[in-house]
């Protein structure tokens, strides 16, 4: 690979994962769709084969990001099946081809994420207080349809870094629902006052791990130590058929300390096993365990 | 030049100090000032009367304006909506920032500019894979030549319009033609020189969809705060009120130190703002410094020691005004260079107040060859020029090293570009006027 497609390709990887990490892979996904329809608009390449050529090697390299966004490559895949590179004969057809599947890939994806919403919303009951982890979309998204419909409930907003944090609470005082801010590493204090956890994630995998932003995996183990209801909301494209090392988690050794320096190994998502998660929430709604097992060799989609 | 050892001797070593860092040079400024006082030299009541308001004034209601209009949001809103036009193409990037900066650097103060516009240009660039150097670099130099334009957009012309009493009107009509051919001047020859980074991106569509991302990502970072509509509007419409008393200065009478600090009171009490909070953000130490400067200078002149320096070397070159012009244009921008331009411009105003006695020059031709070389040669060096310095101090703390030497391959060459065009601008001029 040449040094400047190598830096193309790494400039993506690294949007990507901070993109991932402020607004979450539902978000990513429709922005990265987004992104791709103005791209392949302003692209000005007269040649059909070096136009395959260019969104091939796109594609493979959003295939291939660290972590992998799972829905995307999903939504990826039945694009270039749909459009079949190799069948168009013209560059305006192949734009034009790629934009319309594009466009139809984006309503299905924000159909599945609303189903997957409208489902949530019946997880949430009266005097519920809910602790809320991770900017998933889809589960602000579950709290804000509850609090129109009128549901008497309260959130537990588990505090990590600022970015985070600000974006849950400002779409909690937008909307006017009820929350208070706890440390996630105080999150023992409080966990008994609490009757649920709302997580998202960024795959489920094939050996029963679910893909979820750091600090998940701790606050998930102590809810269930206390016999806390978890509640993980995915649709069914984030359903992988590949195991959590195929995932392409990003670790970084990252140097710490200043007086006294020591390196540490971080890494960019946590990993929960799903025998810790009582409710798997889909686009077509509660999941039992058993039927788990289709969602992840990808027949149901 | 009687008793004027001890003046000469103190500002001398200021000026070292100011040079070489030693101590702030606010610090500097005031400490020779107190030597001074100490020593008898000059009294406390004389040292105020040197102290020029109306300059002092001016800055001080400009950095109010501009401060309270950084805080409306509307700096973060203009750049993000620039870098999306850009959509991406470092071509475009170079090009339309250039425009901002010039325009910006024209209207607020250069440092201002360059604080607004370095980060989002490195992000952008850097977030691209691009080298953000070759784009700090050049709005730096671009903000100095746009800045050139105005009365109020660089501080030697602060100083000069105040001290000599030249209009903003004054230094538009004179100055608008050299700098804007010098600004594209030295576009043209940064996109020639960078020309295999500054291309077009629209061929490769993943260079198109990591933009989007970015573009993005910008627009994330630099909105993520509460944008006043109403706050911003009041402070845009001030900003406009307060040009418009600068343009029709000869009509209304009111210099623009006073119509900066008057609008700047009434921005204030319109906007409801923290005025605590708001003060802290004027830089106390640029008028200080300011104030000090025009002490220790005014102390020489009272000595005899600028007449001196005017007769002795200045006047020596001969009555020829050509040569007048272009020594005074050259020996100010090499000086700019290399020392601060600001103590190099207050000292430069009597010198040629007294070459003009002797020999006058038409049309205030000796100011705009004094204002083209200080704000040009402040382009050849790091520390020729406050923008240059806090351009490279922002790039460091993003993690962007310019060393001395890098700086200077690209500002030697700029100047030098510029001065030509200067140079070429005022013989012309003179040549018309005599």
């Amino acid at each position: 690979m040449k040094a400047e497609d190598r830096n193309d390709r790494d400039v993506i990887f690294k949007l990507m994962r901070e993109h991932e990490y402020v607004i979450g892979s539902n978000k990513l996904t429709i922005l990265a769709i987004d992104s791709l329809i103005e791209s392949i608009k302003s692209l000005n390449c007269n040649s059909l084969e070096e136009t395959r050529k260019q969104l091939k090697g796109l594609f493979a390299i959003i295939r291939e990001t660290e972590p992998k966004v799972i829905p995307l490559i999903h939504l990826l895949e039945s694009l270039e099946a749909d459009i079949d590179l190799g069948k168009n004969k013209t560059v305006k057809m192949l734009k034009g081809k790629c934009l319309k599947v594009l466009k139809e890939k984006r309503i299905f994806f924000m159909d599945k994420m609303v189903k997957t919403a409208e489902h949530g919303v019946k997880s949430i009951e009266d005097k519920d207080v809910i602790i809320l982890h991770s900017v998933s979309s889809v589960v602000l998204n579950i709290l804000i349809r509850a609090k129109k419909k009128g549901i008497n409930f309260e959130v537990l907003v588990l505090e990590q870094d600022s970015i985070k944090t600000t974006q849950i609470v400002k779409v909690m005082q937008e909307h006017k629902i009820k929350f208070s801010v706890i440390p996630e590493f105080n999150l023992s204090h409080v966990v008994e006052k609490a009757t649920k956890l709302f997580i998202g994630a960024i795959a489920v995998t094939k050996n029963m791990k679910s893909v979820t932003a750091i600090g998940t995996a701790n606050v998930v183990s102590l809810a269930h130590i206390n016999d806390l209801p978890v509640y993980l909301f995915v649709n069914s494209l984030k359903f992988s058929n590949e195991g959590c090392n195929k995932q392409r988690i990003y670790r970084k050794k990252r140097t710490r300390g200043e007086h006294v320096k020591y390196d540490a190994d971080v890494y960019s998502h946590d990993l929960v096993d799903l025998s810790l998660i009582e409710n798997i929430i889909t686009e077509d709604g509660k999941v039992a365990k058993k039927k788990i097992k289709e969602y992840l060799s990808c027949k149901h989609k | 030049m009687e008793g004027a050892l001890i003046p000469i001797i103190v500002f001398l070593v200021v000026y070292l100090a100011i040079t070489f860092e030693f101590v702030n040079k606010a610090v500097a400024a005031i400490l020779g000032t107190a030597v001074l006082l100490v020593m008898g030299i000059v009294d406390e009541h004389t040292a105020v009367e040197l102290i020029d308001s109306e300059t002092i004034m001016l800055l001080l209601g400009m950095m109010i304006i501009v401060s309270l209009l950084r805080k409306s949001g509307f700096f973060s809103l203009i750049s993000v909506k620039i870098a999306e036009m850009t959509k991406g193409s470092p071509v475009k990037i170079l090009v339309l920032f250039s425009i901002i900066t010039a325009i910006m650097s024209a209207f607020l103060d250069n440092v201002t500019t360059v604080l607004i516009i370095i980060p989002i240009i490195i992000e952008l660039t850097r977030g691209m894979g691009l080298d953000p150097k070759v784009f700090v670099i050049s709005q730096a130099l671009i903000s100095n030549i746009g800045g050139t334009a105005t009365l109020i957009g660089d501080p030697p012309n602060i100083i000069i319009g105040s001290k000599v009493g030249l209009t903003f009107n004054q230094f538009i009509i004179n100055l608008f033609i050299p700098v804007s051919i010098a600004f594209i001047a030295v576009l043209a020859y940064i996109w020639f020189i960078n020309r295999d980074v500054i291309k077009p991106i629209d061929k490769s569509v993943t260079k198109l969809f990591s933009v989007q991302l970015l573009l993005e990502k910008i627009r994330f970072e630099f909105l993520n705060i509460n944008i006043d509509k109403k706050f911003m509007t009041k402070a845009l419409v001030c900003l406009a009120i307060v040009i418009l008393m600068f343009v029709t200065q000869t009509v209304t009478g009111i210099t623009p130190g006073v119509s900066a600090v008057l609008i700047a009171m009434v921005l204030f009490v319109i906007a409801k703002t923290d005025v605590d909070e708001i003060l802290e953000e004027v830089e106390w130490s640029t008028l200080m410094f300011f104030a000090g400067l025009f002490i220790l200078v005014g102390v020489l002149e009272e000595h005899g020691v600028i007449e001196w320096i005017a007769h002795n070397v200045f006047m020596k070159i001969g009555d020829n005004p050509y040569i007048v012009v272009m020594t005074i244009l050259w020996v100010s921008g090499i000086a700019s260079g290399f020392l601060d331009n600001i103590p190099f411009t207050i000292t430069m105003i009597p010198i040629i107040q007294l070459m003009l006695e002797s020999n006058p020059v038409p049309n205030n031709i000796l100011w705009w060859a004094l204002s083209l070389g200080a704000c040009f040669g402040g382009n050849i060096t790091m520390i020729g020029a406050s923008a240059n310095i806090v351009s490279v101090g922002i790039a460091k703390k993003h993690g962007v090293k310019i060393s001395f030497l890098e700086f200077m391959k690209s500002g030697v060459v700029v100047s030098f570009i510029s001065m030509v065009i200067a140079s070429i601008y005022l013989l012309i001029y003179l040549r018309l006027s005599l």
